[in-house]
């Protein structure tokens, strides 16, 4: 069996995979905005963990280390979602619903608004939201898993809030609130 | 400070990362401008139902969307699979199931055999199904395709590469 020796804890890698599926998850699907295709790369996830166990640096937070494989997983899958949906003859019908054709007289809960909103900003500030308002991440984690400077953590961080605000309330105002 | 630059420092002034001196700026601003004020109450708010989101389960492992995907890997390299699996169940999908020998290092799919003459399972498995797959195939097509006509429209005009007519000899 396979350990993963941290600084708090050594771990089975069914440990792992029982304790961080939940959160990696919603965090993936946050950013894909798509529960299947989430379902799919939560997957991917914890195999490219799994492979790179061996590798893994010990001084390193595994949280951290999770998601920043979650992260470019994430993002890798956008970056295709791009690339296909620049192709004429793609199965449009199968793409998630997402960005612009969310109907706000359809949303009638916080929840959804907050979910519609979160889709609406832009990824890469999504992503710090993210990390510091459901993971309760630090300044530096979030800056060790998105591999930039703390100083990019704030810009991000600041630029997300804004972001959201704006979508959060053109939502509400759109029909969010009946 | 007017509002403008203030609207920059707010998220940092809420995180408590600013230096003394940005800090004490801010709070000087928002004694004064309900607009900024405004700001600062909304981003506590949204932190608080960012928060509170509820989360969601991932679906389970479904052997019946394995095929041909990395997560039957991920069954098999993290999870003991059972021997024999009764295959006799009646499904409404097509069903196999993933068993592994934990002796030997490898994993094999078995397909239960089909009663009647139909589809070949291996025809609904093959890469025409898979759609990123059939995705990147066309793909690369448009740019083996594109690149043989950047050749024979530019790059041999342009370099003479071509067997000369017999007018010209
Ligand atoms: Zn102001």
């Amino acid at each position: 069996m396979v350990r993963v020796e941290t600084k708090e804890n050594s771990w089975s890698f069914e440990q792992i995979y029982d304790e961080y599926k939940t959160p990696i998850y919603n965090y993936v699907y946050h950013l894909v905005g798509d529960r299947e295709q989430a379902d799919d790369l939560t997957q991917d996830t914890f195999l490219k963990a799994f492979r790179a166990l061996p590798k893994m640096d010990a001084n390193l937070k595994l949280s951290a280390w999770l998601y920043r494989i979650a992260t470019n997983t994430a993002y890798d899958a956008l970056r295709r979602r791009k690339l296909i949906a620049w192709l004429p003859w793609q199965d449009l019908d199968h793409e998630p619903a997402d960005v612009e054709s969310a109907d706000p007289q359809e949303i009638y809960g916080t929840t959804e608004i907050v979910r519609a909103a979160l889709r609406r900003m832009p990824q890469q500030y999504r992503a710090a939201l993210l990390l510091y308002t459901q993971e309760g991440f630090s300044y530096s984690e979030i800056a060790h898993t998105l591999n930039i400077a703390e100083s990019g953590v704030k810009m991000y961080l600041s630029r997300a809030r804004q972001s959201f605000r704006e979508h959060y309330r053109s939502l509400e105002q759109g029909g969010g609130t009946k | 400070m007017n509002c403008e630059q203030v609207k920059d420092l707010l998220s940092p002034y809420l995180d408590d990362q600013l230096t003394a001196h940005e800090r004490q700026s801010v709070t000087n601003h928002l004694q004064l401008c309900e607009i900024c004020n405004a700001v600062l109450v909304d981003y506590r708010r949204f932190d608080a139902l960012l928060a509170r989101l509820p989360r969601l389960s991932p679906h389970p492992l479904s052997p019946g969307k394995l095929v041909g995907s990395s997560a039957s890997l991920l069954v098999y390299e993290t999870q003991p699979v059972q021997e024999e699996t009764p295959t006799a169940r009646v499904r409404s999908t097509p069903a196999y199931h993933v068993s592994s020998t934990s002796k030997r290092n490898y994993y094999r799919c078995r397909y239960p055999q089909p009663q009647k003459k139909t589809v070949p399972t291996w025809i609904t498995t093959i890469p025409w199904k898979n759609k990123r797959l059939f995705n990147s195939l066309t793909l690369l097509g448009l740019l083996t395709l594109g690149f043989s006509l950047f050749y024979i429209y530019y790059l041999r005009p342009k370099y003479h590469l071509r067997i000369p007519s017999s007018k010209e000899i």
